[in-house]
């Protein structure tokens, strides 16, 4: 029988090592998404969510459920993805556009829409980790605007303001892509 | 309530999510262990919590073996070990994040006032903003009072009502970092937001420059004195009188300079020179400057005449760092006496530091523990500090003075300037309370705070005559969808 969230919480916070690692598999793809997008390389994604982990099952105990987890867990990702990107900026010798070069790439990878998808991308890419975080909690990992600003740590009005900000850059780049869906 | 884009959403989700690399699960595993345990079959150690998954979900460990899957994380990270403030802020973050109140161990406001708990930055203020997408209007308060529901005001202190309220309605767009007075007594609002003539800022995102916004919804550009705008602007921290204010900009957390100036007559910052970090456009920073890298605090001193920077550290750097910087005279100087590891900080009329460290407050000689302070005010007579946070408010001088502990947290603090009162908020629903403390001078710890009203939530200026305060929303909305930020003004009067 499949256990809740809670269950696994309640289980792990007992002492159940499976437990825990049950939880955040059952969210790895989330947050995947949001590391790699924050990060922009599948080792910097790594690096932070490995941190991102130890850091929420060490603060297992400390959870009390007023949050759902995927939350929780999407807010402490998120804050590491910043510390990990603010002491990539005291190590100049990784630059970030490593990253960035990497994930324009990857797109390409897959059938269909490509063209569409680097258009996208591009324009992800264009807007501060920050601000794609905002987009990618709520119209992609599905929280809630609440949620964001908590676990975010952020005031309602400045989510709103990433959120629009983000939103019509992007929707700019989907439009453009529905323009050259009829052409030949 | 903002409406999740489902095709926008359906679009990102499409984009491609790399799997994990190779051997993830087993380093998560070994980052988690106990020194002592180092091995691959840590996990299995006495004692430890195995951290086994199935599978469920998740993308794969890009080869990993079933070994991979399972992490032990119940001791110290062997991997890469964090500055102990670093998990102390991890443990805050999640503490009081459950009582409504987000942390971010960065930030400052100015007017005295320190926090390292949300920041007066593009994340406005430490808190959520109270209804923003209700309505185009701020709340107007909930009454006026002179006794609120924590008891009456010590005989002498002197009665608060609250008489008006103006300037609730959206200015502009953009996203608020501060607030100052202009001298006609309107409000005016700095935002940080896209600039006319476009280029790239920080991280190759659009260049956002910092903008007054006026009571007539006109807005003004904040230059630096060499005519350059100022990219990201992250905080306006005002010197108390009003007369000079400091200016932050920054980049993923990062500050890119440090500007210092003064207030014109229209309430717009002028005449700012960069103190610290690198000109606009200049490669080369700042001589005699220290270089500042993670700032989390920017505080005047009582008299305008020092400006405290703290600078935490990085990867194999020393721990936080005080910097002094003297107007007057152009100079910085380390201060030699800061605690260890300070997180924020402000100096006293004695020239001693009141500070929040990771673990402690220490004012002067006095060291109480930190229970979950995360600003500092200082009071106009240089002296008194309130501290706050999510356990309530301590108003603290060279011993304890007040302590309101019953209130939960407390999101923003400010004295008025004249002395006569703490201004704090606290949380109510969606809503903040603004409420006031008194001030005779001889408080004994019996003191009773009145409730002044609720708004949304806001940053609190008072006044420079102490005769009201500013209450910056960002984000009300503007009936279309768009979040604009709003000022109000709070005028008082004061009986008894």
């Amino acid at each position: 029988m499949t256990r809740s969230d809670q269950e696994l919480v309640d289980a792990a916070s007992a002492g159940d090592g499976s437990a825990f690692g049950e939880l955040v598999r059952r969210h790895d793809r989330m947050l995947r998404a949001l590391a790699f997008q924050m990060l922009g390389s599948r080792e910097a994604m790594d690096d932070a969510l490995q941190d991102a982990y130890v850091k929420a099952h060490r603060a297992l105990a400390g959870f009390r459920g007023e949050a759902s987890v995927g939350s929780w867990l999407y807010g402490i990702t998120y804050r590491t993805c910043l510390d990990h990107l603010r002491a990539a900026r005291r190590r100049p010798t990784t630059p970030l556009d490593d990253g960035h070069q990497a994930r324009v790439a990857d797109p390409r990878d897959r059938p269909g829409g490509v063209e569409d998808r680097l258009r996208l991308q591009a324009a992800l890419d264009g807007l501060s980790a920050e601000h794609r975080a905002v987009v990618l909690a709520i119209d992609v990992a599905g929280l809630s605007y609440d949620e964001v600003s908590e676990q975010f740590g952020l005031a309602r009005g400045t989510v709103a303001s990433r959120l629009n900000r983000a939103r019509e850059a992007l929707r700019v780049a989907l439009s453009a892509a529905g323009d050259t869906k009829g052409r030949p | 309530m903002i409406e999740r884009d489902d095709e926008l959403g359906q679009a990102l989700g499409e984009l491609p999510v790399p799997d994990h690399g190779p051997g993830f699960w087993d380093r998560v595993q070994r980052a988690g262990e106990p020194p002592s345990a180092a091995g691959p079959t840590a996990g299995s150690s006495p004692g430890a919590t195995r951290l086994d998954g199935h599978g469920h979900g998740g993308g794969g460990d890009g080869g990993g073996v079933e070994g991979d899957r399972s992490v032990v994380a119940s001791g110290s990270s062997r991997r890469r070990p964090y500055p102990r403030w670093v998990a102390l802020a991890a443990a805050v973050l999640v503490v009081v994040a459950g009582a409504g109140v987000v942390l971010r161990l960065a930030g400052d406001d100015g007017d005295g006032v320190v926090t390292v708990a949300g920041r007066g930055t593009e994340e406005g203020p430490p808190s959520r903003v109270g209804r923003a997408e209700d309505d185009a209007g701020a709340a107007a308060p909930s009454g006026t009072t002179g006794a609120g529901d924590e008891g009456e005001a010590p005989p002498g202190a002197g009665g608060f009502d609250v008489t008006t309220v103006t300037g609730a309605k959206p200015l502009g767009p953009g996203l608020a970092v501060g607030a100052l007075p202009a001298a006609d007594g309107t409000a005016t609002v700095l935002v940080r937001d896209l600039l006319p003539g476009g280029g790239t800022g920080c991280e190759g995102a659009p260049l956002e420059g910092l903008l007054v916004l006026h009571a007539d919804g006109t807005s003004t550009p904040v230059l630096a004195a060499d005519g350059s705008p100022i990219a990201n602007g992250a905080d306006v921290v005002p010197a108390p009188g009003g007369d000079r204010v400091a200016v932050t900009s920054e980049c993923e957390g990062f500050l890119t300079q440090l500007l210092v100036g003064r207030v014109g007559p229209d309430g717009v910052p002028t005449e700012l020179e960069v103190v610290a970090g690198y000109p606009t456009g200049g490669e080369t920073p700042v001589a005699d400057a220290p270089a500042l890298g993670e700032v989390p605090s920017v505080a005047w001193s009582a008299d305008g005449s020092r400006l405290l920077v703290v600078e935490l550290d990085g990867e194999g750097e020393p721990g936080p760092s005080v910097w002094s910087y003297d107007p007057a005279t152009g100079r910085w100087s380390q201060e030699p006496a800061a605690p260890d590891d300070v997180l924020a900080a402000v100096v006293r009329a004695d020239g001693s530091l009141a500070a929040i460290t990771e673990d402690d407050v220490v004012v002067g000689g006095q060291v109480q523990p930190r229970d979950g302070a995360t600003g500092l005010a200082l009071a106009p007579d240089g002296q008194r500090v309130a501290v706050f946070g999510s356990n309530g408010l301590r108003l603290l001088g060279d011993e304890v003075v007040v302590a309101l502990a019953d209130q939960g947290p407390v999101l923003d603090a400010r004295f008025l300037p004249d002395g006569g009162a703490l201004l704090y908020t606290t949380l109510a629903g969606d809503d903040v309370e603004l409420r006031v403390l008194p001030l005779p001078t001889d408080l004994n710890g019996e003191a009773g705070s009145t409730a002044l009203g609720t708004s949304r939530w806001g940053w609190i200026r008072p006044l420079p005559d102490s005769s009201g305060v500013l209450v910056t929303v960002d984000g009300a909305s503007d009936g279309d969808g768009y979040f604009r930020p709003a000022v109000e003004r709070w005028d008082f009067a004061r009986t008894g």
